[in-house]
């Protein structure tokens, strides 16, 4: 999404100029400096397993639900392609923070999305370009203070709105939240890259 | 591999399908709700499955067991009509299969197991939260025959499977189903039970991770089923045979969470750990064991430092620039720090589609166990408009970000007027000079005026 207006020192709009090309509207900025793009841009991703501090390991169950379970090694490892996720990280014109999307290939691609503040997955893989300053699919990372080894995710869409883990039923469940309590433990999560 | 323990013992099977007739009145009674388009494998089944609620809910009156009998034999009836049940993995009755839990439950022989139907798990999807209209049942993958309540080593209690305590000959695939007044639905789980030997290790450990220098916990994992009664709980951790937590060390037991807390962790503490859980169970005390294998991580990531690029930087107009982005990340390793360059409130890309200022490739070295990231930025060539860009090295990572602005300005040129015209100045001295010593030649008295003038002041 591409602004045509710019603020000028008098607080006055000034429309920059516009041509249509081949039915698409190109804005032309005397400045270039004053036009500004909403985007997120994919980079590399990287191989990794997410456990709650429960130490229960993060997967894509039969239905394409993310939930947590407690796995020996070896059944996680024999799960591979339910138990790995690709953690994108995405260039952020507003350097707001790590911007990441996690994706799983288990029959397909799946990206994580928190969507009207419900965790699912979307049967796609992660954009290589976001043109918005928030999406259901970006959160960003950051490691808990004093806690290096811990991670919290913000939803780039619902700000103050966390992924966390959620008992119910004996089940744990990957869900979004919002974080109102300082130390809360079930927002944080260890992110172990393989190789 | 075996798969059922049930058909393999007829007088066993026997007796509790005379245990299940008796119950059998109260117990359709209560699954009437159902709907009658059960199997007949499921009916016989059902009649058994029960059978220590039944004979639980047996005190209800005699009255009420009557109006059950009816309609026990009501559904027999509409039973009979049905077509039995195909394969046991395909879709049974009006069941639908929805294939094999993606986790294999491994455990040792001698253990309590306890396996929870993955399909009650979920509020969303046909089946819904389990709650008191859904019946979940089990049976082994070779058997039609319901797991029964009533069965000392092998029962289900709130549609949870307990084998307490496991053998060798349970493994196989179980299948679980859950199903309310107008779904059904079932699941295979693979259950494995090894023997209680060193080779069996590997496929019963859980990988833990804690951090080089601080402090952290271990987690006897997978004992949420056997919480029970938290006054009978104890846990004890051993480290090779030794109990841990009891001297006042660096391990102590933090028994109400199942824990084993680790004060600054060393990489010596690196190795297999066992935890056992202590529970009353029906009035049974149980041990759970749990192989845990610690394994050390280093917190390698430090705050990035910035070497390059200056505050500004020196280019000709029309000229090729690269400057490079530079940063220093001690002994992190450069996979978990991530770097872009960017210009304004933008990505280069979007400002520049054409390619004419671009990132260069990533190049990652190491000096003297140092390392180093450095990403360029190429301009193809300097034009006039990127003297007023602000152009950003973004650095990223788990720790946090910073961001260095570098602005390009456009350098001297390289042919100076000054330089030019410096032989023609001394000409043009030159001349003046030798006119002034003739002018001075020719009117001496003027100067003799002025220095008149002069004095007289």
């Amino acid at each position: 999404m591409k602004m045509a207006v710019s603020i000028s020192e008098d607080d006055c709009i000034n429309f920059v100029k516009m041509r249509f090309i081949d039915s698409i509207l190109y804005f032309i900025p005397e400045n270039y400096g004053v036009l500004e793009s909403d985007h997120f841009g994919k980079l590399v991703p990287k191989l990794s397993i997410i456990r709650n501090l429960e130490n229960q390991v993060l997967f894509i169950d039969r239905e394409k639900r993310p939930v947590f379970e407690a796995m020996p090694d070896s059944d996680c490892a024999a799960n591979a392609s339910s138990t790995t996720f690709n953690i994108y990280v995405y260039k952020d014109r507003c350097a707001r923070g790590m911007a990441v999307a996690f994706s799983v290939t288990c029959n397909g691609n799946h990206t994580l999305s928190c969507k009207d503040k419900n965790i699912s997955f979307k049967e796609i893989s992660p954009p290589d370009n976001i043109n918005d300053t928030k999406s259901d699919m970006i959160f960003f990372q950051r490691s808990v203070p004093g806690h290096d080894d811990k991670m919290q995710f913000e939803s780039s869409l619902y700000e103050g709105y966390f992924l966390a883990c959620q008992e119910e039923k004996k089940i744990y469940k990957l869900i979004l939240k919002k974080k109102d309590e300082y130390g809360d433990k079930s927002v944080m999560f260890t992110v172990q890259n393989k190789g | 591999m075996h798969s059922s323990w049930l058909p393999r013992e007829p007088h066993r099977e026997l007796h509790t399908l005379v245990k299940a007739r008796s119950a059998c009145l109260c117990d359709f009674w209560r699954k009437s709700s159902k709907g009658a388009q059960e199997t007949r494998r499921h009916r016989r089944v059902n009649r058994m499955q029960p059978v220590g609620r039944a004979i639980s809910s047996a005190r209800s009156s005699q009255r009420l067991c009557a109006a059950a009998l009816t309609l026990c034999t009501l559904m027999t009836a509409v039973s009979a009509f049905t077509a039995p049940p195909e394969g046991h993995s395909g879709a049974t009755g009006n069941c639908s299969f929805r294939g094999k839990f993606l986790k294999q439950e491994f455990r040792q022989e001698g253990e309590p197991v306890v396996l929870r139907c993955p399909l009650a798990y979920f509020g969303s999807g046909p089946i819904g939260s389990p709650g008191p209209h859904q019946l979940v049942t089990w049976r082994g993958n070779s058997s039609s025959q319901l797991i029964a309540m009533g069965e000392p080593r092998v029962r289900v209690k709130d549609g949870v499977l307990w084998i307490v305590p496991a053998l060798r000959n349970d493994s196989g695939t179980y299948i679980c189903s859950v199903r309310d007044a107008s779904h059904c639905e079932e699941i295979a789980m693979e259950l494995q039970i090894l023997e209680d030997a060193e080779a069996s290790l590997p496929l019963v450990t859980y990988a833990q991770t804690l951090t080089l220098g601080t402090d952290g916990m271990l987690v006897c994992a997978d004992t949420l089923d056997f919480s029970g009664d938290k006054d009978s709980m104890h846990v004890r951790w051993y480290r090779r045979s030794v109990l841990l937590g009891g001297d006042g060390g660096r391990f102590h037991n933090v028994e109400e969470q199942k824990r084993l807390l680790v004060v600054n962790v060393s990489v010596e503490d690196e190795g297999p750990y066992t935890c056992v859980l202590t529970f009353v169970h029906e009035g049974r005390r149980l041990n759970v064991t749990r192989h845990i294998s610690l394994i050390i991580r280093e917190v390698t990531d430090t705050v990035p430092v910035v070497i390059s690029p200056l505050d500004t930087i020196s280019a000709s107009l029309g000229s090729r620039l690269t400057i490079p982005c530079t940063v220093s990340l001690g002994a992190s390793p450069p996979e978990s720090t991530m770097l872009w360059w960017g210009v304004n409130m933008t990505l280069l890309e979007n400002l520049y589609p054409e390619g004419r200022v671009t990132e260069g490739p990533r190049r990652e070295y190491s000096v003297n166990g140092e390392n180093f990231i450095e990403v360029p930025l190429n301009f193809n060539p300097v034009l006039r408009e990127d003297l007023n860009m602000d152009f950003k090295c973004n650095i990223f990572n788990s720790l946090g970000f910073q961001t260095l602005h570098t602005t390009v300005k456009e350098a001297p040129a390289t042919f100076s007027w000054g330089v030019a015209l410096a032989p023609l100045s001394l000409v043009l001295l030159a001349l003046g000079g030798l006119c002034l010593h003739r002018h001075w030649k020719r009117r001496p008295g003027k100067t003799y005026r002025l220095t008149t003038l002069k004095t007289g002041l």
